[in-house]
């Protein structure tokens, strides 16, 4: 695994395809921190959300980072086209998880807040945006070219999820009764952004609830994603 | 399609193997056994399923009707695709990271690499990427790591392609010596390469079907016709001693400039006597013919 993660970092980094959603995301960091005074778990749960969104963009990068007959040659080597493509996840998960370190730390050091964080607030303010990074990056894996026709109709099949994740209760307000419960297939964003933002409200049950949650989903996701993939192999669509 | 071979266990088996595509069906009914040290080579038009074929038997793609056992079963596969992308990385960064993918050690794989790059003639320790490759410099790399890990079985997509005289013949003894260590080894062709296909066995792959190249000649269902159009200089003797030989061939000749159809199973032969006749060969192609 470590071998298949070096060369995954090497073609990812020199592809140059970090760059966007990478400067994007530090660039909204640099700009909401631009003023001091922020509330600590407020400003965390804006930008954890934001990190799901940075990381199912790199998460699609990441797992298309090969092209066609370049993964045709990696899966052979590595033998397992699953264990290739779980690599490219794994990466794409801790890449994006660095920069939740710097979402986390960068205001906290530089005294952006309206205090000094404490230990608890940080380490689950790192845990959310690790388990956010976690989740971006597990659902984009299914808005790659493996399974869509083209890039622009996987992009926009991401795009539309990820919109319809962040809109999950007002569409279940909108929904007729007895049918909102069919926002829980949809990732689990608002329960996080809730508990982030009425942090110091909650039990301490509430503060894990949205982590555990965040985790089942990611994992079943994964799961689901990799027993595809086992099954259709490097069948594209496109090819 | 049942090959009777040595006593050894058969290293791949497919059975009744057909490729579907939307309403398009790639491979039909596809039955093949490969043997350890054994050699096949899959010619057939654009777009026929050599490639298809290629990726089913290397396990990445799933049939969709039939059975194809021993890719998933350990098999060590390496696999050439038609041409490798220009990648961000040096010739030795990539298959460095191949092999060690493939769970060689650092020590050996570096070795083996050392090795391949002198057996291909490519420059080890070059800092160039392989951005900045000529078309055969990529299919040497392209070539040497599918051959890194001296596979079990060996799919080449086209591998000539690309590579000029010499380096075509480095990777034909390349290939001698990993068929001689028990690697079996399916070549798709386009280009005749006798030197190649006289160790092998040759099969077309026609409408989906996989028809040895030898039937063609007896009669089975197959619609094409393989033959050699050789362009030279004989003198007018010998030209008449090798009609006599060769009956089956058609000359056109002005001079000692000859033009010589000659079929696929005369070609090796008819070129050993036209040599010893002190012919020279200005060009040799292989066509096909519609029935």
């Amino acid at each position: 695994m470590i071998a298949m993660l070096e060369y995954v970092h090497r073609c990812f980094i020199r592809s140059y395809r970090y760059g966007a959603p990478t400067v994007i995301y530090i660039g909204i960091l640099l700009l909401i921190y631009s003023m001091g005074n922020n509330a600590i778990m407020d400003s965390y749960a804006f930008t954890s959300s934001m990190l799901f969104v940075a990381a199912a963009a790199i998460g699609s990068l990441v797992i298309d980072v090969e092209v066609f007959n370049q993964e045709m040659a990696t899966t052979l080597h590595a033998r397992s086209l699953v264990r290739l493509s779980a690599a490219k996840l794994l990466y794409g998960w801790m890449f994006a998880s660095v920069l939740g370190l710097f979402a986390v730390l960068y205001p906290a050091l530089l005294g952006r807040f309206e205090r000094l964080p404490n230990v608890e607030e940080l380490t689950m303010g790192l845990l959310y945006h690790v388990f956010l990074a976690g989740l971006g990056v597990s659902l984009a894996g299914w808005f790659s070219v493996k399974l869509f026709e083209s890039r622009f109709y996987a992009m926009l099949g991401l795009c539309i999820w990820i919109a319809l994740a962040f809109g999950a209760r007002g569409i279940a307000h909108a929904l007729p009764d007895g049918w909102s419960g069919i926002t829980y297939l949809l990732p689990p964003i608002q329960l996080t952004l809730h508990a982030l933002m009425f942090y110091d409200g909650l039990p301490t049950g509430a503060k894990w609830r949205p982590l555990g949650a965040l985790l089942l989903y990611a994992g079943v996701s994964v799961g689901l994603l990799l027993a595809v993939l086992n099954r259709r192999r490097l069948d594209y669509p496109g090819e | 399609m049942d090959m009777a071979k040595t006593a050894a266990e058969p290293l791949l088996r497919l059975e009744q193997v057909s490729k579907i595509y939307g309403s398009k069906q790639v491979l039909n009914g596809i039955s093949l056994i490969l043997y350890r040290g054994e050699s096949l080579i899959l010619r057939g038009g654009n777009g026929s399923g050599k490639s298809t074929l290629l990726k089913l038997i290397a396990g990445l793609i799933p049939a969709s009707t039939g059975r194809a056992a021993g890719a998933a079963s350990g098999l060590r596969i390496g696999f050439a695709p038609d041409r490798l992308p220009k990648l961000r990385m040096t010739s030795e960064e990539y298959l460095m990271h191949m092999g060690r993918i493939a769970g060689m050690a650092k020590a050996s794989a570096a070795e083996r690499i050392q090795e391949l790059h002198t057996l291909l003639e490519l420059p080890a320790g070059s800092r160039s990427m392989l951005i900045h490759y000529s078309k055969g410099m990529l299919q040497k790399v392209n070539l040497m790591q599918a051959c890194l890990a001296e596979p079990d079985l060996l799919l080449l997509d086209e591998p000539f392609s690309g590579l000029d005289v010499n380096a075509s013949d480095k990777l034909l003894a390349l290939l001698h010596g990993l068929r001689a260590k028990g690697t079996a080894v399916v070549t798709s062709l386009h280009d005749p390469l006798p030197s190649w296909e006289s160790a092998s066995t040759t099969y077309r792959l026609h409408e989906g079907r996989l028809v040895p190249e030898e039937s063609g000649r007896s009669g089975e269902p197959h619609t094409e016709s393989a033959f050699y159009e050789l362009d030279g200089l004989l003198p007018e003797f010998s030209r008449l001693v090798l009609a006599g030989h060769f009956p089956d061939t058609a000359w056109t000749a002005a001079g000692q400039a000859v033009r010589c159809r000659i079929p696929a199973s005369d070609c090796q032969a008819f070129l050993h006597e036209f040599w010893q006749a002190e012919g020279t060969v200005l060009s040799l192609n292989r066509k096909e013919e519609s029935r």
